[in-house]
């Protein structure tokens, strides 16, 4: 049953304006516009109208876009996005971390040794070196 | 103020995040996809394909600028995409306007070769050269509905008319180029 809505005035305007394909119609007018093409032949004749400079407009072609101008394109689209700032130093925090709980076990070890060892063996700038070492990655480059 | 499509099922989602985020794969994707239609748009309505070539350069410049602060769900990309395309090509019709000796739109060059391929471009001009004829609202809504393919509604917000608009604008220029191209329709 054709919704009033959709009387034959308006196929034929929306037949004008849209072509001969039903499936590229506003998808509300779809149903009842194939009831009415399939009831009036008058209908199906302004569809084979629409279907026929539908077929016409198709004849126009364009060229595919140049290889070049795709590479063009190509090369001014974003790169990978670079590593931001926060998650540099957060980077160099977690290395800082880690070096520091190095430094950490190397001076307990450190100690261990100097407590069983005679003090002539304790070397003053060996230790200033490992706190040297660490204190290295505090800051560099951040 | 513009009103654009909402976007809530946009095709383009998921592809546009992956390119804000720089993939390099996911961009030659984007640009696999739209460049032929941003070229099509933009050859039908400046006729001239080497102008169509720089704006799409010019509309993938754009997408690159604002594909990282890209509000998703506001409005759908491929719109959007024709919109800025059809802006870039009104700017050259403009300055076309403005130069005392623009030259003629140029139509796709016959290659060499076949006979039928020679009537095939030549009847493909024939019909640019209609289209060509119409004004260009009329025109354009019907490179966008018809070759673009974009939906009435997504049509008529690049056009920025209502769908009532649209509907007059299409059976305004599909009847003229019925008129046109009488002697191409069998």
């Amino acid at each position: 049953m054709t919704p009033p809505s959709l009387n034959l005035e308006r196929f034929f305007a929306l037949a004008d304006a849209y072509g001969g394909d039903l499936s590229r119609w506003p998808e509300a007018d779809r149903a009842a516009a194939r009831d009415l093409a399939t009831a009036s032949p008058a209908a199906r004749a302004r569809l084979a109208e629409g279907c026929a400079l539908d077929a016409v407009l198709d004849l126009s072609q364009t060229a595919a876009p140049s290889a070049a101008l795709r590479l063009r394109i190509l090369a001014q689209a974003p790169k990978p996005r670079a590593i931001s700032a926060r998650a540099k130093l957060m980077r160099r925090l977690s290395w800082l971390g880690a070096a520091g709980a190095l430094t950490c076990g190397a001076l307990a070890g450190a100690v261990v040794v100097a407590v069983s060892a005679p003090a002539s063996h304790i070397d003053a700038d060996s230790l200033s070196g490992v706190y040297d070492q660490a204190n290295g990655f505090d800051g560099a480059g951040i | 103020m513009k009103t654009w499509s909402k976007a809530r099922d946009d095709p383009d989602d998921a592809l546009l995040r992956q390119v804000a985020a720089g993939d390099q794969g996911a961009i030659q994707a984007l640009v696999a996809r739209k460049l032929p239609r941003i070229c099509a748009l933009a050859t039908r309505t400046l006729g001239d394909a080497t102008e169509a070539e720089d704006v799409a350069q010019e509309a993938f410049l754009r997408v690159w600028r604002h594909a990282p602060k890209w509000r998703f769900g506001d409005a759908k990309f491929d719109t959007w995409l024709h919109r800025v395309t059809l802006n870039l090509c009104y700017d050259r019709l403009r300055k076309r306007r403005e130069r005392p000796a623009a030259e003629p739109p140029e139509q796709i060059d016959p290659a060499l070769g076949a006979d039928v391929e020679l009537e095939m471009m030549e009847t493909s001009n024939q019909v640019q050269a209609a289209l060509a004829e119409l004004p260009s609202r009329q025109r354009d809504a019907i490179v966008l509905y018809h070759y673009q393919e974009l939906s009435n509604i997504d049509a008529a917000v690049v056009l920025g008319v209502s769908v009532d608009a649209l509907e007059s604008l299409l059976a305004r220029g599909r009847r003229a180029l019925r008129a046109r191209l009488q002697g191409l329709q069998s």
